[in-house]
């Protein structure tokens, strides 16, 4: 009776047209979206050489410039340059007529090292005027002046550092928790007071729990295969590096699809309401949940993580997404598991909570 | 009014729920979004780097550069542990994080001298950056030390307060306020739920059965069809109000200002190309598939139209592919508001030129609906 069940069930799903664009389509959708949207760079790495321009004559500091190697003189009149400024070439226009004053664009990073340096040029002489004021003997010891630093050292970072890739995760996480829509259809079908081929199903001989347990592992099954499918999407025709192991991967999208059927089951099971709002509240609680994960903002996760704890646990895209953050940037999988406990122990307590509500039910009026 | 209370008690039974979950969930991620958003600056701003420093040392040293660090970056404060560092590094909270060891300030110019510890991001500029200011500051300490015998820090903060003068050029570029960034969210909010619920409706009194039988009714179908019509526009206008006195209550002091007002101007233009789009899908979906086309389409919109992702950090391919999203276009005429200040015809032609696409947009789905229904009516 099982794999008969099953074989229905499995029917039913592949002719669900709307099952299947929430299961397979919109993450896939999505997933292009991102791709094409959102931009790979997230921080504006270091420059070989700054370009700027310079206009007027300071043979001191443009040597300083020169020979700090950090910067690209472009030769241009002003008029030039300023066209060159508005377009993006040249980063700032240096004017070294009396004293040293600077025409940006916008207040940016490369802007900011431009001042700097000029800055730490004008600070500088007056630090020398000042030491030599205040102790003319100075002049005669040049080793006060010379070998400074460094007065930092790094401690390098192992390990993958791009958040591109976690707009990927809360999509996933997104689509296993979202799978939840389906388990109200797999409800429907076995609370007698929620749909006519329940009340029908409710009185052929067969156990109830048998119905439910063959239609969740089906629906399960089903979501996990076609997950995997977005998975395998992303790594392989987008080339997205989710992460090193897929097999943590796949543990964590099962654990995460029968959580979310789960939690589906449970919401539908305990609200008595209409189906469409059923499916609102299980849509509108994973869009929230991929949301607080950082999918519009990479990184509200984050924020949300550090300030507002609770929300975080409360809501699985976020602990699904954490999970595979944790896989992509931790060497160890300390992290992964603990998350993944949280996720399987939502699954499993709505899972209870589920059999108990579901258990020996009886309609004296459908 | 037959039609009319017909569409409410449609309305009320059937999406208002669901409406008010996604106003709450909108509204919701709308406001954490742009309240944790940029601050529209005009003059030259100091890029400042997130910088996180943990002083083990407690010395005048330690104290003196952590005031510093504090004074030229966008400070922040993480947990001294391995992970809480890297969670921070890796979403961007703190770009750098510097360790001040025990007895820095003590063995500081001396042989024993000890390091700074420091965590980054690797090649990022920022980070790169602020490291120079805090060799700077140490170097200028050092400096005093060996020339005047002690470290002078009031001689420091002196020297290292000159600054370069700097100005921006007439086509500067400004970040977006938070009531710039949560009227571009108002795309996510409006295509959301106005498709939804208008589809809701449209397609409930179009069900053959109903219609059939509304057809009977001695109320002619022009009338029938304005009604609901004008019940569309109401919940429309309904919607703007509500997220209108949302942007009044947080933002009173930049809503009632003439920028103010030419956002929720085109806010209520994009309410119209909303509604447009709302009623032509509702001739192009079914019940079943109302959510999904719904979700779909205010992800695309604001994906393209660079809600999610600024608009400035869009590849020319995606700008030209965005072009035919209303949503990119209402999203540029926000940021053209926010660098204009003169709104006069003349000045600022080109944001009217936005409302005018806007408003084709909007024209263009009616005709298309218009198409829509007589190709129907025909089969």
């Amino acid at each position: 009776m099982f794999f008969h069940i099953f074989k229905y069930r499995v029917i039913t799903l592949l002719k669900d047209k709307v099952g299947l664009f929430w299961m397979f389509f919109f993450p896939i959708v999505m997933s292009l979206l991102f791709y094409m949207v959102i931009p790979n760079e997230f921080d504006s790495t270091l420059l070989n050489k700054i370009p700027l321009s310079v206009t007027g004559t300071n043979e001191e500091f443009t040597t300083i410039l020169n020979e700090s190697n950090m910067f690209e003189i472009v030769d241009a009149d002003p008029e030039k340059a300023s066209e060159m400024l508005d377009s993006g070439e040249i980063y700032a226009i240096v004017n070294l007529d009396g004293e040293i004053s600077i025409e940006v664009k916008t207040s940016d990073i490369y802007q900011t090292l431009i001042k700097t340096f000029a800055d730490t040029y004008s600070q500088r002489s007056a630090t020398y005027v000042n030491v030599m004021t205040r102790n003319p003997e100075a002049h005669a010891d040049p080793s006060i002046f010379e070998k400074f630093g460094p007065y930092t050292s790094e401690t390098p970072i192992n390990g993958n550092t791009n958040p591109y890739v976690v707009y990927f995760y809360t999509l996933l996480a997104m689509t296993s928790i979202m799978c939840g829509t389906l388990a109200i259809d797999d409800i429907a079908k076995i609370q007698a007071n929620q749909s006519a081929t329940a009340a029908r199903n409710n009185i052929a001989p067969t156990h109830k729990l048998k119905i439910f347990t063959a239609n969740t592992f089906t629906t399960m099954l089903f979501h996990f295969c076609s997950t995997m499918l977005v998975v395998f999407f992303m790594q392989f025709i987008l080339g997205i590096d989710l992460s090193v192991n897929i097999g943590w991967i796949m543990l964590l999208m099962f654990v995460a699809t029968f959580s979310g059927i789960m939690l589906g089951s449970l919401i539908s099971i305990i609200l008595k309401t209409r189906h469409g709002i059923k499916l609102a509240i299980i849509i509108g609680y994973s869009v929230m949940g991929s949301m607080f994960a950082g999918m519009a903002f990479g990184s509200l996760r984050y924020y949300t993580m550090t300030y507002l704890p609770v929300l975080h646990y409360m809501l699985p895209p976020c602990v699904v997404t954490d999970a595979l953050y944790s896989l992509y940037y931790y060497p160890t999988l300390d992290r992964y598991f603990f998350n993944l406990l949280i996720i399987a122990g939502v699954g499993v307590a709505s899972c209870i909570a589920s059999y108990l509500v579901l258990r020996r039910q009886k309609y004296a009026s459908i | 009014m037959q039609a009319f209370k017909l569409y409410w008690k449609i309305f009320a039974h059937g999406s208002a729920p669901v409406c008010l979950i996604f106003i709450i969930i909108f509204a919701t991620i709308s406001i954490f979004v742009s309240t944790s958003g940029g601050n529209g600056q005009i003059d030259f701003v100091t890029y400042e780097c997130n910088t996180a420093v943990i002083d083990n040392d407690d010395s005048e040293l330690s104290r003196q550069l952590t005031e510093y660090v504090k004074t030229h970056s966008k400070f922040v404060e993480v947990d001294d542990t391995d992970e809480a560092k890297r969670d921070a590094l890796f979403a961007r909270f703190a770009k750098l994080i510097i360790t001040i060891p025990e007895g820095f300030g003590e063995k500081f110019g001396t042989d024993e001298a000890l390091t700074l510890g420091t965590m980054q991001l690797p090649d990022v500029a920022s980070a790169a950056f602020m490291t120079q200011l805090v060799e700077n500051y140490l170097t200028t300490a050092e400096i005093y030390q060996k020339g005047v015998g002690e470290i002078d820090y009031d001689a420091i903060n002196k020297d290292l307060a000159i600054s370069t003068e700097i100005k921006l050029s007439e086509n500067n570029v400004v970040s977006d306020t938070p009531l710039v960034i949560f009227s571009n969210w108002l795309v996510y909010s409006f295509i959301g739920i106005l498709a939804f619920c208008v589809a809701f409706t449209m397609t409930s009194v179009r069900k053959l059965d109903v219609k059939r039988r509304n057809d009977c009714a001695p109320i002619s179908s022009t009338s029938f069809s304005l009604q609901l019509l004008v019940g569309n526009v109401l919940f429309g206008i309904g919607m703007y109000i509500i997220f209108m006195i949302m942007e009044i209550v947080m933002f009173t002091d930049t809503f009632f200002t003439v920028q103010g007002a030419m956002l929720a101007l085109n806010a209520f233009v994009f309410l119209l190309v909303s509604l447009a789009l709302s009623f032509m899908l509702s001739y192009l979906v079914t019940p079943k598939t109302i959510y999904a086309v719904a979700n779909v389409l205010s992800l695309f919109t604001c994906f393209f139209g660079g809600v999610f992702v600024s608009q400035d950090m869009m590849s020319d391919t995606v700008k030209n592919i965005a072009v035919i999203n209303p949503g990119f276009w209402f999203v540029k005429c926000n940021e053209l508001i926010q660098r204009t200040s003169d709104y006069s015809v003349s000045n600022a032609s080109e944001i009217y030129r936005i409302f005018g696409i806007e408003l084709l947009f909007m024209a263009a789905f009616v005709v298309i609906t218009l198409v829509i229904v007589r190709l129907k009516r025909k089969s």
